[in-house]
């Protein structure tokens, strides 16, 4: 194989894969201390037959290993994220978001998505906004029309932006966004939750993307986000005479318009002053009491996210790429090409 | 063990045969208004609203399953719309709570009813009860079907099973007291 072995790819194949060096080095048939010194750069030259284990442990051509992609670190900021989140789980969302990545730059060498708006930064103490501010002029500069968002996914695809959905395997990581040099800005989803909170979370990521580009305390960041976020989709306006007076049974009838969850639409009560707090209290203890906290009535399906897979498809489709060609680009086997990109029955692997 | 009021045996025995097709008129209605009702009108729909369109898909529902069957007919004397089966039955339909008690106020006719009085256009001799759904808080499903005699005499609930429904008596207990003792509320 030409090049250099890249270390780093070994870290971010074993941890996508999640496992652990001991883990690895029992499946690949090699020592735990050769993974070590892989990893750790004390070895720099494994072996044909060392890399060639590797790559059937785990999965990946053995191109994978050879290649000069430098993995990022997640930023310190922008993601929604539950403090009980364990390193291990978080170590391969960062591997799968990094592999992820990598195929989005080689893709989109070939490929420019749609781009019908630009995805603005707004500095809200230059123009002495509030998020609230920002969200109107967003929804404006976007062209949205009064009344409900249909699509949040497709609205944020049209500026170029790119949405990949991702299980994340885990309840504890909601979304992730960032902005690359080079890049249109990145949102990671995972793929694991109800449409009206996936909603609420990938306009909370928009509002870090155009808000957050200095990282400032990480609870301002979160509170102006929610806000932001609650009113592109609620704005006060529009959504004021379906919260006067709100009763839950009153919530839920407006939930499958608005395409928020209930719960969402009861803060926004409380933030736009419509209800007391004694009120605000009463709401959220019927809410628990008829368990919606669980699960609530009148669920929204998941928006699909189209950019990536259009990519795929323009490589497969305009460029004549075969299934082997993509993956060889993609770096990955094709069975796994398949699996992740493809949406079967329309593509065939022809051997 | 209190025994079942034979009221209760009776009327339940003769409305037996039909559970099977009144039972789904509940769920169903309430289906119907959750998915045909566009989002846009559900919204702008006050508590008030959506129940009285789903009463309304309620009484369709009546009306699609025995509508000029012999032995069923329908009857609306000023505003109370009544199923009358076979002169024995008399049944309306009504949103209840979780206590199988209604909210709105009743007119004339309906208070008439529930006291089991005659009523002009009504066969004097026939039973006269009320077949309550209790939605959930968020309307999105019927959470019980009930039979009630009015006037507190007794109520049953519809219970769903593979086969056919069938009923159970749930008709409010008051407690044994110890003699010489009275509770008071709280």
């Amino acid at each position: 194989m030409e090049g250099t072995f890249n270390r780093a790819m070994l870290e971010v194949a074993r941890a996508a894969r999640g496992f652990t060096q001991g883990e690895l080095a029992k499946q690949a048939g090699v020592t735990q201390a050769l993974i070590s010194k892989l990893e750790n750069g004390l070895t720099t030259d494994p072996g044909e037959d060392t890399v060639a284990a590797l790559a059937t442990a785990l999965g990946y051509p053995e191109t994978f290993f050879f290649s000069e992609e430098r993995p990022h670190g997640l930023p310190p900021f922008h993601y929604r994220k539950r403090a009980r989140l364990r390193k291990k789980a978080l170590a391969k969302i960062e591997a799968d978001i990094n592999i992820r990545r990598i195929h989005l730059n080689r893709l989109l060498r070939s490929y420019e998505p749609q781009n019908d708006w630009d995805f603005p930064t707004i500095d809200l103490a230059q123009h002495q906004w509030t998020p609230r501010d920002a969200a109107q002029f967003l929804r404006g500069h976007w062209m949205v029309p009064r009344g409900p968002i249909d699509n949040v996914t497709a609205l944020a695809e049209r500026t170029g932006a790119i949405i990949v959905q991702l299980d994340f395997g885990t309840p504890l990581l909601d979304a992730l966004s960032f902005r690359l040099p080079g890049m249109p800005p990145l949102i990671f989803m995972n793929s694991k939750m109800p449409g009206d909170r996936y909603r609420f979370t990938l306009s909370h990521e928009i509002a870090h993307l155009v808000l957050h580009y200095h990282p400032e305390s990480d609870e301002e960041m979160e509170e102006q986000a929610d806000e932001f976020a609650a009113e592109f989709l609620m704005p006060a306006r529009e959504i004021k005479p379906y919260l006067v007076s709100p009763s839950l049974g009153k919530l839920a009838r407006a939930k499958p318009y608005w395409k928020v969850s209930i719960k969402a639409m009861i803060v926004q009560c409380s933030r736009l002053k419509l209800i007391t707090p004694r009120q605000y209290t009463g709401l959220n203890v019927n809410y628990s009491k008829a368990g919606y906290g669980k699960g609530e009535p009148f669920p929204i399906e998941v928006e699909k996210s189209s950019a990536l897979s259009k990519a795929v498809t323009f490589h497969l489709q305009s460029l004549g790429y075969s299934i082997e060609e993509i993956a060889r680009l993609l770096m990955l086997e094709p069975d796994e090409f398949m699996d992740t990109y493809a949406e079967r029955p329309k593509l065939r692997v022809i051997k | 063990m209190d025994e079942i009021d034979p009221d209760q045996q009776e009327i339940m025995r003769l409305i037996g045969p039909d559970l099977p097709r009144i039972f789904p008129i509940f769920p169903t209605a309430v289906s119907l208004y959750n998915s045909e009702v566009s989002a846009m009108a559900r919204a702008e729909h006050d508590d008030t609203a959506a129940a009285k369109a789903t009463h309304c898909h309620v009484w369709a529902g009546f009306q699609r399953e025995f509508l000029d069957e012999p032995g069923y007919t329908f009857l609306d004397v000023r505003g109370l719309r009544v199923l009358n089966i076979g002169d024995q039955i008399l049944i309306r339909a009504k949103k209840v709570d979780a206590n199988g008690r209604h909210r709105n106020a009743d007119t004339a006719q309906q208070r008439a009813f529930d006291a089991q009085e005659d009523l002009p256009g009504l066969p004097a001799a026939a039973a006269r009860i009320v077949i309550g759904y209790q939605p959930d808080i968020a309307f999105s499903e019927v959470e019980r079907v009930i039979v009630r005699r009015p006037n507190g005499r007794w109520v049953s609930q519809i219970v769903e099973a593979d086969q056919a429904p069938y009923w159970i008596d749930i008709t409010p207990r008051e407690l044994p007291l110890e003699s010489g003792r009275r509770t008071t509320g709280g």
